[in-house]
């Protein structure tokens, strides 16, 4: 009965004549709500009031002249600027205008891929559950949850039909992979990982607490949805790709295809086709789900806020509105303190050093050969990484340190606000210790700052402190003045690894967001096409067990990156300890294998507010579909090889 | 390389097939296959015969590309199995339904259609013709996983069929049907037969090879054991069938008196007894009588004609429509004295092959006719080489009907 009822329905919604009368129903919709709220929401008055008061800098800054400091204002007040048209965006009735054409043009592209009714009947279910529990204050929760699901569920929907749509042409790579789509969604495995998501994705907004400020609210959003997505996606992704192989193989469905003009070739690019398409749907449900909350969460209130960049003593910009928009919401060119490198910098204090590091160890360690290259190469490895640390840190005496920042010519050119970003390790890092440090930029002059530990802190830096190079010299004193005295601490600090940065916005969040959405997908493509590979010659648990290995090690390339840096694979006495020689020779396998992957880091970009540039976005993509080919090019050679009629399962 | 469109090309060459399986120490496990020799000639309806795991669908699966020989050739269409073009011209039914489960019928048919690059047109007219002939256009619907096992078989001979290939590989072809659907296969094989395709026919069950091929080879132990058409092998010269009316006892007598008069006491009658209608033709007769009193069914219905691409290379549309205004279930077998499978059934094939260009008869000299099969014979001679033992050769007819 069920059948038969959505047959007609079908039929009707596939209709012509109805696409066309929906459609234009559904843009006069659209067109009458944009004039109602057009007529609801009369244009504010401008508030020109002053964003950030540059008192506070000045009294930082004894060393500037007028002139430095008449500067400094301006790139202050240019800053205002910016966040005075950044809020003007806020009410702005074209944007509004935008976001209704947009949404009649995907409701339009539902009708026209013939799912008006079923989206129509879809909503209404949706609504009939999801109203009744918006009532009542104990069950809001579910009913944000459930309308979420839905939301997401239809995107879903709309997606996977457009994609089949796209898919149904008639060639065996097309066939193959419409196939594997269906097969994503009609078998329980693939279809409860989907559901999954979707539940997941919608509860992590409820998850958020209202309390802390709205930039960590938004970051934690971005982090948990954005990299649990890709995470949950992935490992689908790998599953489904071994699965759809191995079991067809297993279950001898492969034969009725194989025994058809299909090639070797066409077979595995339609399958990873089909499973690109779906990672791609999934990441786009995700994605634009993550970027309609992430928008939804910086329309409300930030701290210190009465209203959405509205503040109580008239100030515009509050400090969480102001870190969130400038640092999140951001695509920020990130700039890290150059790394000290002796054996380039100065080779023969390098290897005077390494020499007598090597006699040294010699001397407590006979059995150490300091002429076998092997340990001279470890020791020189470990020698410049103590040299790095070491540079990292700023101890008491002499009490300073001075690092420099390259590349930065760009933001000076534009006259871009930099923001200095640093964190400070001491001792076990106590919460309840702050240290006094200092810095001192070139025409500013110095700034202290009374420094949390193990907590970000930011500068924002008017771009004249960048010098006619390209570079900032920044100089770290670990103490303070007290007038003309400078008192400095008793205990040393340092900056971890990443942790000393400068930055400048060179973008719009949005496009970054896009970026990072496409780099995702780039990735999973990559995934799929390893777990395809793998699928071709192994059954199913061992080929998984393949795949899964591969997507852990290039997903941890940069943890294991970090942690070669401490892991040392001599004993005390300096003699190479085999078992740790090994893990470290694997260790830099993987990590030098995987090491564009690593370094690619999309869901930290976008939640630390970090560029990732088209540059990069090319490069990446470029060597990982240059990978993904030739694993394809493997996986054919080795498929066209298979006895399809033997299972090496069995 | 022979040329594949040679109409004198064979259309499957095997020579000193043989396939040894190994086991992970590459030691040889079983030798399933083992210097078989043999080879299809166009229009041939060729039967595979022989016990279970004798040989059978590894030398199918070696045919067509599943498996590599371990010694020995293949060529099918003069070309090596692995071939892509070649496949074109090629259909294939496992031995069991191998299908996507989560698909219905008719995303079946569309996802093997489309492995062929058939454009739309040409596409949805084929799956309903094929949905019809295999009497699931009422649950074309349902997803396959539903489907009992006979329904599967034959959505499964419909995807063979989907190409309209001009060599078809049937591998126990009517594994897992009912005595309906068995016959109807038969009858598709032996009109498609009739029609100039290829067939390569597996199977254990005697009865469907018997009633179809036109050659055979016996394997047993991967080794081929006889060779010939069905007439050299079934014919059985030591004795005669003759059937008539009832008779009373005395005409018998009378009649078994002039025998023994005119051999001189060497001949004479040995059994007389009333054939008895045969469990295919009674089931058949219930069937059509529940049909004709429409109750309804949610399995497999009768099935309709054969799908008219099927019939013709040329004008398949004008046949469509032609067929279509002819709408007499091909199927519809009345209870008959004995089957008559070899004969070509229903007003629908006398039309299509008045109005159609007949297609090309078989060369005499090559391939015999699609055969007529007696419609009593003994089977122990199949039997006896089926299961090696010549001794029941020397042992005479057991069960003869008279």
């Amino acid at each position: 009965m069920w059948r038969d009822f959505y047959g007609k329905l079908d039929r009707v919604q596939q209709a012509r004549g109805f696409k066309i009368a929906a459609s234009i129903a559904i843009v006069l919709l659209a067109i009458g709500g944009f004039v109602a709220y057009w007529l609801a929401n009369p244009a504010p008055a401008v508030d020109t009031a002053p964003i950030v008061q540059p008192a506070e800098v000045e009294a930082e800054t004894p060393g500037l002249t007028p002139e430095e400091k008449a500067e400094y204002k301006s790139e202050v007040e240019r800053y205002q600027r910016a966040v005075a048209q950044l809020m003007a965006g806020q009410t702005d009735k074209t944007s509004v205008a935008v976001g209704f054409a947009a949404a009649a043009g995907v409701v339009v592209g539902a009708i026209w891929l013939g799912l008006g009714l079923t989206l129509a009947l879809f909503v209404l279910a949706a609504a009939a559950v999801v109203a009744p529990l918006a009532a009542f204050g104990s069950t809001r929760d579910w009913s944000r949850l459930l309308g979420g699901v839905a939301l997401l569920g239809a995107s879903f929907t709309v997606l996977m039909r457009l994609l089949s749509m796209t898919f149904s042409g008639s060639h065996p790579v097309l066939a193959i992979a419409r196939n594997t789509l269906a097969e994503a969604v009609r078998l329980k495995l693939s279809l409860l990982f989907i559901v999954i998501l979707l539940f997941a994705l919608a509860s992590v907004p409820g998850m958020l607490n209202a309390q802390t400020p709205l930039r960590y609210r938004v970051q934690s959003f971005l982090q948990y949805a954005t990299g649990g997505s890709f995470w949950f996606i992935a490992v689908l992704i790998v599953l489904f790709s071994v699965s759809t192989v191995a079991t067809e193989q297993r279950g001898k469905v492969i034969w009725q295809t194989m025994t058809k003009p299909v090639s070797s070739a066409q077979y595995i690019l339609g399958k990873w086709l089909g499973i690109a398409g779906l990672a791609a749907v999934l990441l786009s449900v995700t994605g634009v789900g993550v970027f309609f909350f992430v928008e939804f969460l910086r329309a409300q209130p930030a701290h210190g806020e009465i209203g959405p960049f509205k503040t109580r003593d008239g100030d515009t910009l509050s400090e969480d509105r102001r870190f969130l928009e400038t640092q999140i919401l951001a695509s920020r060119v990130v700039v890290e303190n150059e790394p000290v490198d002796l054996a380039t910098n100065d080779p023969a204090k390098f290897r005077e050093a390494v020499a007598g590091y090597l006699k040294e160890i010699h001397d407590s360690n006979a059995a150490f050969d300091p002429t076998d290259p092997t340990n001279q190469n470890d020791v020189a490895k470990s020698l410049n990484d103590q040299l790095e640390r070491s540079y990292r840190a700023v101890e008491p005496a002499p009490g300073w340190k001075t690092y420099t920042f390259k590349g930065l010519a760009d933001a000076r050119d534009k006259s871009i606000l930099l923001t200095f970003r640093f964190k400070i390790d001491a001792g076990s890092n106590r919460p309840d210790v702050t240290l006094k440090i200092t810095f001192a930029f070139d025409r500013i002059g110095l700034i202290t700052w009374d420094c949390p530990l193990g907590q970000y802190q930011t500068i924002t830096l008017p771009p004249n402190v960048i010098r006619e190079d390209g570079t900032l010299s920044v100089g770290v004193i670990n103490g303070a003045f007290y007038g003309n005295n400078l008192r400095l601490n008793a205990e040393p600090f340092s900056f971890p690894k990443s942790a000393l940065a400068v930055s400048y916005s060179a973008g719009s969040y949005r496009l970054n967001f896009a970026r990072v959405v496409f780099i995702l997908w780039v990735k999973l493509a990559f995934l799929a096409m390893i777990g395809v590979f793998a699928g071709t010659f192994l059954s199913f648990p061992v080929a998984s067990l393949v795949a899964f290995t591969v997507f852990i090690a290039a997903e941890s390339t940069n943890f294991i990156q970090k942690a070669l840096v401490v892991f040392d694979d001599m004993d005390n006495k300096g003699n190479v300890v085999m078992w740790k020689w090994v893990i470290v020779r694997i260790a830099e396998s993987i990590s030098g294998i995987f090491k564009l992957y690593g370094d690619l880091q999309p869901t930290a970009r976008i939640v630390d507010g970090a560029l990732l540039s088209w540059s990069q976005v090319a490069v990446g993509t470029t060597v990982l579909a240059g990978a993904t080919g030739l694993i394809y090019i493997l996986a054919v050679a080795i498929f066209r090889r298979r006895e399809l009629a033997i299972y090496s399962g069995n | 390389m022979l040329s594949a469109t040679d109409s004198n090309t064979p259309i499957v060459v095997c020579q000193q097939l043989t396939r040894i399986f190994r086991d992970f120490w590459m030691r040889p496990r079983a030798r399933a296959v083992d210097s078989l020799t043999f080879q299809i000639d166009k229009g041939e309806v060729f039967g595979l015969l022989g016990p279970n795991g004798s040989g059978k669908s590894t030398a199918i699966k070696m045919i067509l590309g599943l498996l590599r020989p371990t010694s020995g050739r293949v060529a099918i269409f003069g070309k090596p199995p692995t071939d892509v073009a070649t496949k074109r011209r090629i259909g294939y039914l496992p031995e069991e339904s191998y299908l996507y489960q989560f698909l219905n019928a008719r995303e079946t048919l569309e996802y093997y259609a489309k492995l062929f690059e058939q454009d739309y047109r040409t596409r949805e007219r084929r799956i309903d013709e094929l949905l019809d002939m295999v009497g699931l256009q009422g649950a074309q619907f349902r997803p396959v996983r539903e489907y009992s096992k006979g329904m599967q078989r034959r959505i499964g001979l419909a995807q063979a069929l989907i190409n309209d290939p001009e060599f078809l590989v049937l591998d126990e072809p009517t594994t897992g049907l009912d005595p309906i659907g068995t016959r109807q296969v038969k009858d598709l094989i032996i009109e498609l037969g009739r029609r100039g395709k290829t067939i390569l026919l597996s199977s254990h069950l005697l009865a469907d090879v018997e009633d179809c091929v036109s050659r055979m080879i016996v394997l047993y132990g991967g080794q081929k054991r006889e060779e010939g058409t069905c007439e050299s092998l079934l014919e059985r010269r030591e004795r005669l069938l003759i059937e008539s009316e009832p008779l009373d006892d005395d005409t018998i007598a009378e009649i078994d008196a002039v025998i023994r008069r005119r051999t001189g006491g060497d001949r004479q009658i040995l059994s007389v007894t009333r054939p008895r209608q045969k469990l295919e033709e009674l089931f058949l007769s219930i069937v059509e009588k529940a049909r004709a009193q429409q109750i309804s069914t949610s399995g497999a219905t009768h099935g309709g004609e054969t799908a008219a691409f099927l019939k013709s290379d040329q004008s398949s549309e004008i046949v469509s429509r032609l067929v279509a205004a002819a709408d007499e279930p091909l199927q519809a077998v009345a209870p008959a004295p004995a089957p008559a499978p070899a004969a070509p059934k229903g007003p629908d094939v006398n039309v299509l092959e008045a109005l159609t260009k007949p297609a090309p008869a078989p060369e005499k000299d090559k391939v015999a006719p699609p055969p007529a099969p007696p419609k009593d014979f003994d089977r122990s001679v199949v039997d006896s080489l089926l299961s090696g033992n010549t001794q029941n050769d020397q042992q005479g007819p057991k069960g003869t009907n008279h």
